[in-house]
């Protein structure tokens, strides 16, 4: 299948399971995640031990310590 | 003692016929000898002896986790997960990371990009998934325990297939920090054990403080003696029978029977508000939350870009995902799916007002064998009573109930968000019965 096909497979059962959901009467009610604190406390730690190392390594490329990121790509 | 068995284990995984493992760590002596001298000491953890396994989904530092995908094929992390983190603190010894479905996007171990885990237990069917390499390893006794992850079944269906014990713990238990996950409001990383009791031990250990997961409810599990329960209030959900295997819904209540013969549980029946439509609105939400939450796998940091090299099933769920999240379909999926689970999620609270845990099959069918194929529709119906849980962030598990045509079949263990206690409780008092 190609990337198309897959979407209209993709669709299609979301169409159907949407039916089924409109049929099954919910109630119309905001449903988003409410947190009394949502934000991370600043970050204390030290990174891991050869994070940076291990970060550069799992880089396609890199260049001094840096990634490569070709604007074409993007 | 501790060294002895560590070689054999290294020895019989590294000959294992059932593809358990993406990875094997290479230095299980090595972890073993010091946690030997932290037990002579006597300044162990207390996970000093045990042998774990790590689904490939949940950063593990210096290791492969590549969530079996192509896409992550040659990532190795560059930090610990916090689970892993706090079983590193306890002395636990790590064996290696484990096959999964690709990204967790599977019922059962199937779309592994690496291979195909084979079930111990029946090798003609499927182990189950996404967790199919947990399962496979504790099944196989490669291990004691093994880690892993539930979306809409993906510790409690593989448990099940494999004749082991599962837990996939409340919303908000266990840290998701350093998990690559399917599904950012489903998730939760749970354990895998050989019985109950190094379950509960292993998600005790898990569950404790973080400051690195603003989804953690800062309420860590701690470990209870675990006894036989008498008299608890069981329910169970009528509306399932007529979308299960017979013989599968018989050992249920057979063994609801055994329940209340002989702990005098007390069985009523209650209907969930719209359950049946749980699988239509667990998947709007996996599609669109693995659409988000995959943008990140660009090839430009690691990894490849994800829709060059992921497998179909993940491909699907992406594009599908991007497409349902479009502007002008604004609050016609991912939000009426939201409803569906708030609904379901209500739903439970009450009946829990009434019982103390709710019995259900684990899976419809048995697992399907390998030469069986099953469409995609076919597949999704397949979580029909495993996403219920999710939807509604309460806690289960699955233990060992029987087995037909030679396959094992668990039955699952339902409880209150939060009640992992008492799930932990009732997992124990239906081992002790059903395992005489």
């Amino acid at each position: 299948m190609n990337q198309h096909e897959i979407l209209q497979e993709a669709k299609l059962i979301m169409d159907e399971f949407v039916q089924a959901l409109n049929e099954a009467q919910l109630q119309d009610e905001y449903c988003g995640v409410q947190r009394l604190i949502c934000t991370r406390e600043p970050h204390t730690q030290q990174a891991a031990p050869l994070f940076i190392t291990q970060f550069l390594k799992n880089a396609p490329a890199t260049n001094n310590n840096c990634i490569v990121a070709e604007k074409k790509r993007w | 003692m501790l060294i002895q068995r560590a070689k054999q284990l290294q020895q019989s995984i590294l000959q294992d016929p059932y593809n358990a493992f993406i990875h094997v760590c290479d230095d299980i002596e090595q972890q073993a000898t010091q946690v030997q001298q932290r037990i002579d000491n006597k300044s162990a953890g207390v996970l000093a002896g045990k042998f774990i396994a790590i689904k490939s989904c949940i950063n593990t530092q210096g290791l492969p986790t590549t969530c079996a995908s192509q896409v992550l094929k040659d990532y190795i992390a560059t930090y610990d997960a916090d689970v892993i983190t706090y079983i590193k603190q306890q002395d636990a010894i790590i064996v290696g990371m484990t096959n999964m479905d690709e990204f967790a996007c599977g019922i059962s171990g199937e779309t592994s990009y690496f291979k195909k885990s084979i079930n111990p237990k029946q090798p003609k069917r499927v182990p189950g998934g996404s967790s199919s390499g947990s399962a496979v390893a504790v099944s196989a006794q490669y291990c004691d325990m093994a880690l892993a992850t539930d979306t809409g079944g993906s510790i409690r269906n593989p448990a099940s297939h494999c004749g082991i014990v599962g837990i996939k713990p409340s919303y908000g238990r266990v840290s998701r920090y350093g998990l690559i996950d399917l599904s950012m409001s489903l998730d939760q990383i749970g354990p895998m054990a050989q019985n109950v009791q190094d379950a509960a031990l292993l998600l005790s250990v898990m569950s404790q403080h973080t400051k690195n997961d603003a989804t953690y409810a800062q309420q860590p599990f701690n470990m209870p003696q675990l006894n036989i329960t008498k008299g608890l209030k069981i329910g169970i959900i009528p509306e399932f029978e007529a979308l299960c295997d017979p013989r599968i819904w018989q050992l249920l209540m057979q063994t609801v029977h055994t329940m209340t013969q002989q702990h005098q549980w007390q069985v009523s029946h209650h209907s969930i508000a719209h359950i049946n439509v749980a699988v239509q609105a667990y998947y709007p939400i996996v599609y669109v939350e693995l659409f988000s939450g995959s943008q990140k796998f660009d090839g430009r940091k690691y990894g490849k870009p994800m829709l060059e090299y992921c497998g179909q099933e993940v491909a699907r769920r992406i594009l599908g995902g991007k497409e349902i999240s479009k502007a002008e379909y604004a609050g016609r999926y991912y939000q009426k799916a939201l409803q569906a689970k708030e609904a379901i999620k209500k739903s439970f609270a009450q009946v829990f007002h009434s019982v103390d845990i709710i019995l259900t099959p684990v899976t419809p069918t048995l697992p399907h064998k390998w030469d069986e194929e099953l469409t995609t529709k076919e597949s999704y119906a397949y979580d029909v009573f495993t996403t219920p849980a999710n939807l509604a962030e309460i806690c289960g598990g699955v233990v060992p109930m029987g087995s037909i045509d030679n396959t094992p079949v668990g039955i699952q263990v339902l409880a209150g968000n939060m009640q992992e206690e008492r799930l932990v409780q009732a997992m124990f008092t239906l081992q002790e019965t059903l395992k005489k």
